[in-house]
């Protein structure tokens, strides 16, 4: 049937993408700030693909990102890329077939830059270059849109200056003629301190690794993850080797554990290449409030304060940057992919000890309060070991409630009285909470009852 | 709001009342934005209303509405209002909302409180409505953060620190990693305070000014003051202006404002001097250029204080007998 109607000879029916539809569509499925940290990840690349090795791998390796109203740029030190690997995949929507990959790599869907160029602004400067090649594409977005020339960039003059030359191989992305709602959000210190926080927490191994990051002229640290070890007491870990058939391995590295109390920390990281996708999650898609599906009896506790010392850590890795199960805007876990659903079940049953420990700590001080509880005493005095020192196997340990040598016996005792009397008795006693009104007076009448 | 009413008596807070007086410079000088009595004043009028008072006698504002979240006296609060001044008893997150944002204010959140979270989601309810020439005036307590006592408190071993506990109530977006411990106490807690509120504002004109397609909207900061009496309190005052407004806005002239300054706080410091040595020095004031004071035996300190703030300074006097 085809061909008879081609043999009419109409004319083919046109299905091409606009370039404005497409740049609309692409922009939209990503938040700002992701798309900062893309064109990082884009860096951390560059970095990867330069071999280092040793303690520090990525020392001397420098990204320095500066944003305003003005306009955005982002300047590596991290190798550079050639005019070919420009002309033949870096600036093509998705990645052709053949492209030289990195190993290891962190921004494997071959869209990251360009869809964070195309969300900033409607002009930008790509300059790049590497010991023996240097060029630079300019465009100017609207111009490209409505031109009929084709899905082609334009090449620029390349200047060689202080931030990228052959001498020092790198990339500078400059975008400017910033899009309205861009350059409102560039211009706040709300949206500097999220970028702040998200690079130390998200990019934390590269930085821990050596890697150099800055945020208009303020030098970032990394944000480690600390769990509580002592003699008896220590966090569970595991290490799972996916060999499948025809692809590359993938390396699984799962903790858990007990860390400070911070409800702001508590919860699950998912860490795919050593890029963070998830932070401290506590949603459903890391097992919290999870059902057992066939008799809808709970399987995993809701998140809840009393679950604020929780840390679970799983560190998925593979040279083959597609089996690692993250999204394409690398904010989420990809469900179906069938490396995290083998993983999953071992995550929950290395979750439940921890969480029953958390449990019995909350009932040891529910009996004994804060400042009397043996358990709570026991595992607030423990000492903080960063996640990467601990071994690779080992099964969550933790004293039996009970176990540990009671102090003094303890009774709770509360009671409600006029607001007017309790702040009367707050000044005259110079205290600054009901609380503690509450135990100084149980003191003093104590005292002077004792020793009459 | 803590219900300081029962603590404090409004009227004879010194620095409290310069600072009333310095705002009210700075409201006079909106006029390019239009006529001063035709604004509308917005404030936390409590039992005492001196604010009120003030703006009404000075500026001729009549369009007034208190804000009383204390439900529990309000025939007191009622009693006490001259002026026939409507109060809404709700919280602030309430009642600001339902102000008429189409006519320009005075806005002075005056909180006894220090800092917090819902006090931060009053400023982006105002940003998000203020028309241009509203000014916004915040006051909030400052003697030191609240997660310092709570820390302090806390005596399990690997409790949180104070700033770990600051961060976890405002958030890892409003509280720049470069925020060290010491930010929390006293008077480099203001600033960390009014760093937060302006922040924030200008987080939600971003938002406010995302579309592109009405003027922007802009806060700009006039002047922040920091005074005591009893607790340390910091003020944060600004203007809402319009792109096309920038006009209006400079010819405002603030830099004119004689308390102000332009690279530090106010710092509202009531001199110690007897009934005498403020007539002695009001007498040669203002200041002829090019001569000096004669101070007699008046302490060179106390002297400058008083140079700096006289115009704003109250008079009062115990009367006895």
């Amino acid at each position: 049937m085809a061909d008879t109607l081609q043999q009419q000879n109409k004319p083919q029916i046109c299905a091409e993408p606009t370039k404005s539809f497409f740049v609309e569509m692409l922009t939209r499925d990503i938040p700002l700030e992701q798309a900062v940290l893309d064109l990082v990840d884009n860096s951390v690349d560059g970095a990867k693909a330069m071999r280092p090795t040793g303690e520090q791998p990525f020392e001397g390796r420098q990204v320095d990102i500066t944003f305003s109203q003005d306009g955005f740029r982002i300047v590596d030190n991290c190798g550079g890329f050639d005019s070919k690997a420009a002309r033949d995949y870096a600036f093509r929507f998705g990645r052709p077939a053949g492209t030289p990959r990195t190993e290891h790599s962190i921004g494997q869907f071959g869209v990251g830059m360009k869809r964070a160029l195309f969300k900033f602004g409607n002009h930008f400067v790509v300059r790049s270059a590497t010991t023996d090649d240097e060029w630079a594409v300019e465009v100017n977005v609207p111009e490209w849109e409505s031109s009929s020339d084709g899905w082609y960039f334009p090449w620029a003059q390349f200047t060689p200056d202080e931030n990228v030359s052959k001498a020092r191989p790198g990339t500078d992305v400059f975008v400017d003629n910033l899009r309205p709602e861009v350059r409102t959000r560039f211009s706040t210190r709300l949206f500097e301190n999220l970028i702040i926080g998200l690079i130390k927490s998200k990019h934390r191994q590269f930085i821990s690794d050596g890697l150099s990051i800055s945020v208009n002229g303020q030098h970032l640290d990394a944000t480690n993850l600390y769990l509580l070890v002592r003699k008896d007491f220590q966090p569970g870990t595991d290490e799972i080797l996916f060999q499948d058939r025809g692809e590359d391995d993938v390396n699984v590295r799962i903790i858990t554990g007990i860390g400070h109390s911070s409800p702001r920390e508590a919860g699950w990281y998912v860490i795919c290449n050593g890029r963070v996708v998830l932070e401290a999650d506590r949603s459903s898609r890391t097992g919290w409030g999870l059902l057992e599906e066939q008799s809808d009896t709970i399987f995993m506790p809701s998140f809840h304060n009393q679950f604020a010392r929780f840390r679970g850590i799983v560190s998925f890795d593979s040279k083959d940057s597609s089996r690692v199960p993250w999204n394409t805007t690398k904010t989420d876990v990809d469900h179906d992919n069938h490396v995290w659903q083998r993983t999953f079940g071992r995550m929950m049953e290395m979750m439940r000890p921890v969480i029953s420990f958390l449990n019995d700590l909350d009932n040891d001080i529910d009996e004994h309060t804060r400042e009397h509880s043996p358990l709570l005493d026991f595992v607030s005095n423990a000492e903080s070991v960063k996640a990467e020192r601990l071994p690779a196997r080992a099964a969550f340990a933790a004293p039996a409630r009970g176990s540990i040598k009671k102090g003094q016996k303890t009774v709770k005792i509360q009671y409600s009285k006029p607001v007017d009397q309790v702040d009367f008795l707050m000044n005259e006693l110079s205290v600054a909470s009901a609380k503690a009104v509450g135990e100084k007076t149980f003191e003093l009448i104590f005292q002077s009852m004792r020793d009459e | 709001m803590s219900a300081s009413f029962r603590r404090i008596d409004y009227s004879l807070r010194p620095a409290k009342h310069a600072e009333r007086r310095m705002l009210c410079d700075v409201f006079r000088r909106l006029r390019p934005f239009g006529r001063i009595e035709d604004y509308a004043y917005v404030g936390f009028g409590s039992v005492w209303f001196t604010d009120f008072a003030l703006f009404h006698r000075a500026l001729g504002i009549k369009d007034m509405v208190s804000i009383e979240q204390e439900e529990s006296a309000q025939a007191r609060f009622e009693e006490n209002k001259p002026f026939r001044i409507p109060i809404d008893f709700r919280s602030s997150r309430d009642a600001l909302p339902d102000l008429d944002w189409n006519k320009k204010q005075f806005v002075w959140l005056d909180y006894d409180d220090p800092l917090s979270p819902d006090i931060l989601l009053d400023m982006r309810i105002v940003a998000r409505r203020a028309t241009s020439g509203t000014a916004l005036a915040i006051s909030v307590q400052c003697v030191r953060a609240p997660q310092v006592d709570q820390a302090d408190q806390d005596k399990t071993a690997d409790a949180p620190t104070a700033l770990a506990r600051f961060v976890d109530e405002f958030g890892r977006d409003r509280v720049p990693t470069t925020t060290t411990p010491k930010q929390l106490y006293g008077w480099q807690y203001g600033a960390l305070s009014r760093s937060l509120v302006a922040q924030e504002i200008e987080a939600e004109l971003a938002s406010r000014n995302s579309n592109g397609a009405a003027p922007e909207m802009f806060f700009q900061p006039v002047c922040e003051i920091e005074y005591e009496d009893g607790a340390r309190m910091t003020t944060l005052v600004g203007v809402f202006f319009s792109a096309d407004d920038a006009g209006r806005f400079e010819a405002c002239h603030f830099d004119g404002l004689e308390f102000r300054k332009t690279d530090k706080p106010v710092r509202i410091a009531v001199p110690k001097l007897t009934v005498r040595e403020f007539k002695r020095l009001e007498s040669q004031l203002p200041l002829v250029p090019g001569t000096e004071l004669d101070l007699g035996s008046i302490p060179e300190g106390e002297a400058n204080r008083f140079v700096d703030m006289y115009r704003y300074l109250p008079n009062f006097a115990v009367l006895e007998g």
